[in-house]
């Protein structure tokens, strides 16, 4: 009989998300079935400076992971497109539905990573060279298409992540898709039942991705379209201002939740922000200038609930999760509910509710402070909770 | 849940073969560790003896010179107990400048005298050893209990005084003066003689005075 000592660990690895706009990384402490925010950390690139190869350097790295208190040397990072490609396969369903064979037979789960790494090249072409495939099974369904989705990386980019950590003395012992480390989290937020098509948009800096997931499965992946970035650059043109200045005005008044004199409610919202007035007089215009994206993602996003639903036509659409820093956008959550006609909520909103199970201290996240964990507000600390939802599912392993 | 791990399979074998490598160095080192504490212990212990020995030993050698020492410093103690003692002796001796002036005193007007001498007429100046428990070095047991000695020098212990007295009566009272200061036990007028003397008659006498 063999005992794993690992499982037996109430703190998991540390969830390392490389993003565009900086880095984030987070510790969970597992507490019976809930998980705790053990401890979290993120770095925030200035938009002026965005220096990638500077910011993202293994020292730099190693200073912010150690003012972090995290335990242990573990890191599960993720890898997020370009650097890695979703392809939908057909894999022969008997080797696919059944689990117990792929873990007792070592020549049944050989063969179904080479039959993946086969569909990859296929789909890659002559560029499948020093590529990593890997693939998860999604649900069963009654309509006949892809039953697995398979993750292709470049070799280099991993190694490199590997690299990465290890030169800021870490062990990188696992480099995971974002999209999964997303439904990991989306699935922390809530106790989503199996009639359910949920959905996870992270608004990220470069662009947007929605991964909509059947009990707890991501079964979709898609781009939804431009990111924060691009939104900061769209308002700065709308206002003729410096970019940093129109980031400071989107953080500020985000976006109105209909164009000027139009009242509009949306299902989902919340009872405060329900009706309510822009407060200022540039989130219509900063709606007018983000119109066509936002009409663009909610439409995206609409095609991706209409094909995952076609594809499992017992379920129905369920709430539709905003992550990633671009999510903090006032007025966001309540304009998409109100395009798509779902519960559109920011991840925050979970916390706290029936059926959540990850509990995160006020002080952990945004401003907030308590006693207990004053220690932990570092000078990086000015995040929230959607910003670390990567980093919190990459930390999630099991 | 769902989730993959890109990590090259080459990577990740070798990074569990190092986690192993890892668990089973911890293992012997903990293993060695646990062999190595009872010997350690043992060693310890010994070399904790082998210390206690040698401040033993140093301690011995060093009571043993502050043995010596006590000695020497006991006789030297009591050679100097012994000049005390002669000159407590010594200074116990009679006074006999303030004896005669104390005569002087007491003697009446009409009186001289002739001789005054001790009985016996020479002291036995000789130390005679007998034990004082009384002087003892503080804190220091006598080494030869019994052995410490007085010096004890004799005095005499009558006087003898003879003179003359143009009065009768004169002798007795100076044998009333000379009781009256209470130094002697007894003062006894032995006898009176009437006897010229140069150009007259006077009374000659002679005193026995006892300590």
């Amino acid at each position: 009989m063999r005992i794993s000592l690992t499982r037996c660990r109430t703190r998991t690895p540390v969830g390392l998300d490389l993003g565009a706009s900086g880095w984030r990384a987070a510790q969970l402490v597992r507490q019976g079935v809930r998980v705790g925010l053990r401890a979290a950390v993120a770095r925030t690139r200035s938009i002026e400076n965005s220096d990638t190869a500077a910011d993202s350097t293994s020292s730099a790295l190693e200073r912010s992971l150690r003012a972090a208190p995290f335990r242990g040397r573990d890191v599960s990072c993720v890898l997020d497109p370009p650097a890695i490609e979703f392809f939908s396969l057909e894999l022969p369903a008997a080797v696919l539905s059944d689990p117990e064979l792929q873990h007792s037979d070592r020549g049944a789960e050989a063969d179904l990573a080479e039959m993946t790494r086969w569909e990859v090249e296929r789909m890659v072409g002559a560029s499948a060279v020093g590529i990593e495939a890997r693939h998860w099974a999604l649900p069963p369904s009654t309509v006949p298409g892809p039953n697995a989705i398979a993750v292709a990386a470049k070799r280099s980019e991993v190694l490199r992540l590997v690299e990465l950590c290890h030169q800021a003395g870490w062990t990188c012992n696992r480099v995971d898709a974002g999209a999964a480390a997303l439904a990991r989290f989306g699935s922390l937020l809530n106790r989503w039942n199996g009639e359910q098509v949920w959905g996870l948009l992270d608004v990220g800096f470069n662009e947007s991705r929605v991964v909509l997931c059947v009990n707890d499965t991501p079964v979709l992946v898609r781009r939804a379209g431009s990111g924060g970035g691009a939104w900061t650059e769209r308002v700065a043109e709308a206002l003729q201002v410096s970019v940093k200045a129109a980031e400071i005005h989107k953080r500020d008044h985000g976006i109105a939740l209909a164009g000027r004199g139009v009242r509009r409610e949306a299902p989902g919202m919340n009872a405060g922000a329900q009706g309510e007035a822009p407060s200022s007089e540039l989130a219509p215009i900063l709606l007018g200038a983000l119109r066509t994206e936002l009409r663009e993602m909610a439409s995206e996003i609409k095609r991706s609930y209409e094909y995952v639903l076609s594809r499992y036509p017992a379920r129905h659409a369920a709430d539709l999760v905003l992550v990633g820093n671009g999510s903090t956008l006032k007025n966001l959550p309540e304009f998409m509910s109100g395009a798509l006609g779902i519960v559109v909520r920011r991840a925050s909103d979970y916390l706290g509710q029936d059926g959540c199970r990850l509990r995160v201290c006020p002080c952990r996240v945004g401003s907030g402070t308590c006693d207990k964990h004053r220690t932990l507000l570092t000078e990086q600390w000015h995040t929230n909770i959607e910003s670390l939802a990567q980093a919190i599912g990459a930390a999630v392993t099991r | 849940m769902s989730g993959v791990n890109l990590i090259p399979q080459t990577v990740q074998t070798a990074q569990a073969r190092r986690r192993r490598l890892k668990r089973w160095g911890v293992s012997v080192v903990a293993s060695l560790a646990l062999l190595a504490a009872p010997i350690v212990t043992d060693w310890v212990r010994r070399a904790a003896a082998d210390d206690l020995r040698r401040q033993n030993d140093a301690a011995r050698t060093r009571a043993t010179a502050l043995r010596a020492e006590l000695r020497t410093l006991t006789s030297e103690a009591e050679q100097a107990r012994v000049h005390l003692e002669r000159a407590t002796a010594l200074r116990s001796k009679r006074a006999w400048s303030s004896i005669f002036s104390m005569i002087a005193d007491r003697m009446p007007a009409g009186c001289w005298l002739t001789s005054v001498a001790t009985d016996p007429s020479t002291p036995t100046a000789s130390a005679a050893p007998h034990t004082v428990s009384a002087l003892r070095l503080s804190g220091v047991p006598a080494i030869r209990p019994g052995a410490e000695t007085t010096v004890v020098i004799d005095a005499p212990r009558r006087l003898m005084i003879s003179g003359f007295a143009t009065e009768v009566v004169e002798p007795h009272q100076f044998v009333t003066s000379l009781k009256e200061t209470g130094i002697f036990s007894s003062v006894v007028l032995e006898r009176t003689n009437r006897e010229p003397v140069l150009d007259g008659w006077y009374f000659r006498f002679q005193l026995v005075c006892e300590w």
